[in-house]
């Protein structure tokens, strides 16, 4: 007799942590707890996170410290610390590990777990989510929102649907009404952008059910192959999986922002700057022993325009001086400058291992023991201990060790 | 309220518990500090050197704490005295 075995539906989760950056400062300094914060930049005005008590008043990220406090005169702002919360992510890992092995790191503050073949040995998805929503109050002091749901698309934005300390379950039977009333632009994050869900208001489609129901043809005769996928989100439809952890290629690029402390027309400064951020990118490079051939620069201007580029060589490389020369040829086509620069990010991609080959050219050879010696040092005694003497023109401007980082940390 | 960065070695009284380093007092520009409650704990590198940091409370505020693993050495980073 034949039997056919179903397979069990995806118990996919998203975790969410709230408010996570001034949660964090919240946690540290008791003082700060229950009141309205708004996590800034060092040098800066503008609010990268604010504490839900700020939301309350309606101050929202990307606001500038005055506009924020038009809306909420008590708000305290307090300068960021991202080596904490990177170091808050880790352990939120661990926990997430302890219940299953495929975890993805989405963001920051956010991940996917796959429990379908673990939530037996816990009681279920639910008792999981209940758990995880424990310990990590009890470790980290951190609340989060967690969705349920057969995917990855539903289980977002069942996550981002109660907020803070919500646990929003949906089942495969469920997935239609609940993806029925949800208005596009709350589908930014799962694939459909702030400009695509601007365009699908323009042709009517407000819902998601209005997506899902949508003709495939006329989505594809505006968005082209990406049609069938965004009909797919309305749908609440999607065959992406969770990646195993340990599986995760840490590194697709790597790259450093900074944004600047004032705006600034001042080639000299953006040239530091640009040094400095290449340094540290090569430097990340080299310390996970590979190369590149791809590099990415954007630059924002102060009225928030951005202008974004890359450029891609024939050889792979890992040098900061071979960055920086590709990151300003780029970086040369927004001059002259018609506006202040904000902030400047540049990044490597297209990686390859580092197979640290001898090179047949005695310069290349003296340039990668150089590289190496340095490195060695730097390991040992901390970032730029021993730094290139162009380097020395950054530091004259003040221009802190400190950049942010645009790769994702993994537990090592 | 504004944290004041500080960044000055201080002599530090500690306690070990659960394979965990714990600073209980610090004295700081001659005023001994007792620590009143640990509430935040991070890890950062400086080269090979592990740093341990702590967000501690105290009778005079809130204070940010770093232990260096390799020179064992502590630091006041930042503060906040009422």
């Amino acid at each position: 007799m034949e039997q056919t075995v179903e397979k069990p539906e995806k118990k996919i989760m998203l975790v969410d942590q709230n408010a996570y950056f001034a949660s964090v400062e919240q946690q540290c300094n008791p003082e700060l707890r229950g009141k309205p914060i708004g996590v800034c930049g060092e040098g800066r005005t503008i609010i990268v996170t604010a504490s839900y008590e700020a939301r309350w008043f309606g101050v929202k990220t990307g606001m500038t410290l005055p506009e924020a406090r038009r809306l909420c005169p008590n708000l305290i702002p307090v300068i960021g610390n991202l080596d904490k919360y990177i170091d808050t992510s880790l352990k939120i890992h661990k926990i997430f590990l302890e219940f299953t092995n495929k975890v993805e790191v989405f963001s920051i503050d956010e991940c996917f777990l796959d429990v379908t073949e673990t939530e037996y040995l816990f009681g279920g998805a639910v008792e999981i989510a209940k758990k995880i929503k424990k310990t990590m109050a009890e470790e980290t002091g951190i609340k989060c929102s967690i969705g349920i749901a057969p995917n990855k698309v539903v289980a977002k934005i069942a996550a981002k649907s109660k907020k803070p300390d919500g646990l929003v379950v949906v089942g495969g039977d469920e997935v239609k009404d609940f993806m029925a009333a949800i208005p596009v632009e709350k589908l930014q994050g799962v694939g459909i952008g702030r400009k695509i869900s601007q365009k699908l208001k323009y042709m009517g489609i407000n819902t998601a059910k209005q997506l899902g129901e949508a003709d495939l043809g006329l989505l594809k005769s505006r968005f082209g192959i990406l049609g069938g996928f965004y009909k797919n989100i309305g749908l609440g439809l999607s065959e992406s999986t969770v990646k195993d952890y340990s599986g995760q290629i840490p590194i697709k690029s790597v790259g450093h922002s900074h944004t600047l402390p004032q705006d600034t027309y001042d080639i000299a400064v953006i040239r530091s700057y640009m040094l400095l951020l290449c340094e540290k990118t090569a430097a990340r490079l080299r310390e996970y022993k590979m190369k590149g051939r791809t590099v990415s620069m954007a630059v924002r201007f102060g009225d928030f325009d951005m202008y974004a580029s890359r450029d891609t060589l024939k050889h792979y490389f890992n040098s900061g001086v071979e960055i920086f020369n590709l990151a300003m040829s780029i970086f040369e086509k927004v001059l002259p400058l018609q506006k202040p620069v904000r902030l400047l990010g540049v990044s490597i991609s297209n990686l390859a291992v580092d197979d640290r080959q001898k090179y047949l050219f005695n310069d290349f050879e003296k340039k990668s023991k150089l590289l190496e010696v340095m490195d060695n040092i730097n390991k040992k005694y901390g970032d730029f201990t021993l730094r290139p003497t162009s380097l020395i023109t950054a530091e004259k401007y003040g221009i802190l060790g400190r950049c942010g980082i645009i790769s994702t940390r993994l537990i090592k | 309220m504004s944290v004041t960065v500080i960044e000055e070695k201080i002599k530090t009284g500690v306690i070990f518990s659960k394979n965990r380093i714990y600073p209980k007092w610090f004295m700081w520009r001659e005023r001994k500090i007792d620590v009143t409650e640990i509430t935040y704990m991070w890890n950062t590198a400086e080269g090979d050197a592990m740093i341990i940091h702590f967000s501690a409370t105290g009778a005079g505020g809130y204070y940010e704490l770093s232990f260096n693993q390799k020179t064992l050495e502590w630091k006041l980073e930042k503060t906040e005295e009422k």
